[in-house]
């Protein structure tokens, strides 16, 4: 029986090759669709970051017309206010990181000197470093400074009479951070004479916003009240809600796509079958007169689908991994990493694709065994 | 052997109503030749499919072997037309994507011992085992559904027309392959218009109008 379906399928390629690529691209599409979205979500994020962070908790003493003049608040608060959010679960916002600024001049020039520490997770939660993390007595400067003395990675700088080595000169940003030097906060905090002090908590929203009405920062601040009273919370949240909601359009749009091409592709798949059983109305009725039972007609059609399903969602698999391996990089540069093959799906596409194949096989094959092979036999 | 009793079978087309078979009845022993003829259209394919637990009849019975086919269900008759009745048809039948030899066996019951190459050489298609049924003339396709009627050493052949798309010799040679079965034990009923058969048969049988005429 196995033999009679191969021979079958290779005897009549075109009827089975137009049927399989049916499968293949609705298997490659969702594929593909499920292995970059992790991608874009991710992605989000971490533009997200990239663009600075999107909260600013600042101590609530601080001047507002000082702190959007100088970019920054001049009351400074204790380093461990940091800490309490880790006692703190469930939050809604992530990757906090304690830093403390200040406006120094440097080799002539009015720069911003900002110590950053290494990120504290929220307890609870276990995420991988988002952020840089600045190794002692090393730096990152800005844009414009590096522009402005000539430095290249590796090269040596004083501060304060303290040497460091340039870790990384910054791309251009079009914001003060063109302006700035990051160095590790605790040696910021020293050279500056404020040890265990900090004057902003930066964290990046997580972006798990619900739903388009629920305002994040209402959350964040009833958040905030709870866990740090002394502080306040600064937003940035323009382009990062804006880029959420895109990403939520765009898997709005595909998530209306998808049935779309299942629908298609099941009729594709229905009428080449039907196709197939025409053909064979002859053969049918032969098989029947040798013996064959109905049952035996239907498992030979039903699994020349199931094995439409197999090969189509392996090669429909492969082709929308290495769609998403070979496109998804360029569409998400930053989390480029972040696509890989994802075995599941290929487990879930073998399993699916079968099964929807055989579906919509169903009615063809029914016809098959229905037909009356009496007639078939006699017709000349 | 074959036991149709009373059997009528209807047709309804364009709302005229035909008896393909109309109250027919007729009896055939084990080991018997049988050749039926019959103008076009007086229910000769009709009652082979009738007797090979093809065609559900409207009224009456057919036993086989002992069995009332039509008692059994579908897939117990298709186990029992396996075992015991083997067809040949006049447009031959095989399948296209299968060589000669797998067009013997996709007929091959399990528990038989099946031996197409034995039974092929026999049939003098030896050499033809690995061809498609396109690569082969009238004549050895039409050997070729002989072979597949004998794989399963069934106790009937029913042969509607066999000799139709034959020449003379082939058509000569296939009557031969039936006699030889029937030579050794087998029953067979055969269609044919022509005359060649006649010498085998132990007895002819005339259809008329879906019901059996006298001679
Ligand atoms: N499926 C069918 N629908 C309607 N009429 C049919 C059908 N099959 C056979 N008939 C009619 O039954 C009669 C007997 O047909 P058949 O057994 O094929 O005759 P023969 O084989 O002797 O030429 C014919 O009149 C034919 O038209
Ligand atoms: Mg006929």
């Amino acid at each position: 029986m196995p033999a009679l379906l191969f021979k079958e399928i290779t005897h009549r390629k075109i009827n089975f090759l137009l049927s399989m690529l049916a499968v293949v691209a609705a298997v490659a599409f969702l594929v593909a669709f499920f292995t970059t979205s992790q991608a874009s979500k991710r992605e989000t994020t971490r533009l997200t970051r990239d663009m600075g962070f999107n909260l600013r908790i600042i101590p609530k003493a601080t001047n507002m017309d000082d702190f959007w003049n100088n970019g920054f608040s001049e009351t400074t608060m204790p380093e461990d206010y940091v800490l309490r959010f880790n006692a703190f679960k469930n939050f809604s916002y992530a990757h906090l990181t304690a830093t403390l600024h200040e406006r120094v001049n440097w080799r002539g020039m009015d720069v911003i000197l900002t110590g950053i520490s290494p990120e504290i997770e929220p307890s609870g939660k276990k995420k991988t470093p988002m952020i840089f993390s600045i190794r002692p007595g090393t730096v990152y400067v800005g844009y414009e400074i590096a522009h402005a003395f000539d430095l290249k990675k590796g090269d040596a700088v004083d501060l304060f009479g303290k040497k460091f080595i340039v870790a990384r000169t910054l791309a251009e940003n079009g914001s003060n951070d063109d302006i700035r030097i990051f160095a590790p906060l605790d040696e910021v905090q020293e050279m500056l004479g404020k040890n265990g002090r900090i004057n902003e908590i930066k964290a990046l929203n997580c972006l798990c916003l619900t739903d388009d009405e629920t305002d994040p920062l209402e959350i964040l601040r009833r958040q905030l009240s709870q866990v740090l009273p002394e502080g306040k919370v600064v937003m940035n949240r323009t382009i990062a809600v804006a880029r959420e909601k895109q990403r939520r359009m765009m898997e709005n749009y595909i998530a209306m796509l998808l049935p779309l091409i299942v629908i298609i592709s099941a009729a594709w798949v229905g009428v080449l079958a039907w196709i197939n059983v025409r053909e064979r109305r002859q053969e049918i009725g032969v098989l029947r007169a040798l013996g064959y039972s109905a049952g035996k007609i239907a498992v030979l059609f039903l699994g020349k689908a199931v094995l439409l399903g197999l090969l189509g969602a392996l090669l429909g698999w492969v082709i929308g991994t290495a769609l998403s391996l070979f496109y998804g990089p360029d569409i998400f540069k930053v989390t480029a990493k972040a696509i890989k093959p994802d075995v599941a799906l290929l487990l879930w596409s073998l399993v699916a694709a079968p099964l929807f194949a055989a579906f919509s096989s169903f009615i063809p094959a029914a016809l098959a065994v229905a037909a009356d092979p009496a007639v078939t036999l006699r017709e000349e | 052997m074959i036991d149709v009793k009373n059997v009528s079978k209807l047709y309804t087309a364009r709302g005229k109503t035909v008896a393909a078979l109309n109250d027919l009845t007729l009896h055939v022993d084990r080991g018997e030749f049988v050749v039926v003829r019959g103008a076009s259209g007086s229910g000769k394919t009709t009652l082979l499919l009738t007797i090979g637990g093809m065609l559900r009849p409207d009224r009456g019975a057919v036993s086989v072997a002992g069995e009332d086919i039509y008692a059994l269900n579908s897939a117990k008759r298709a186990t029992f037309r396996a075992a015991h009745i083997g067809f040949v048809f006049q447009m031959f039948h095989l399948l296209p994507y299968l060589n000669v030899r797998e067009n013997v066996m996709v007929a091959a019951q399990k528990d038989k011992k099946a031996d197409a190459y034995a039974i092929l050489q026999q049939l003098g298609l030896a050499e033809r085992v690995r061809h498609r049924p396109a690569a082969l003339s009238a004549g050895e396709k039409q050997r070729t559904a002989v072979a597949r009627a004998l794989i399963n050493q069934p106790d009937i052949i029913l042969a509607d027309e066999p000799t139709g798309n034959l020449d003379p010799d082939n058509a000569a040679d296939v009557i031969e392959r039936l006699a030889q079965f029937h030579a050794a034990g087998g029953t067979v009923i055969v269609v044919t218009h022509g005359k060649g058969a006649d010498k085998y048969a132990d007895r002819i049988v005339k259809l008329e109008k879906g019901t059996i005429a006298d001679l």
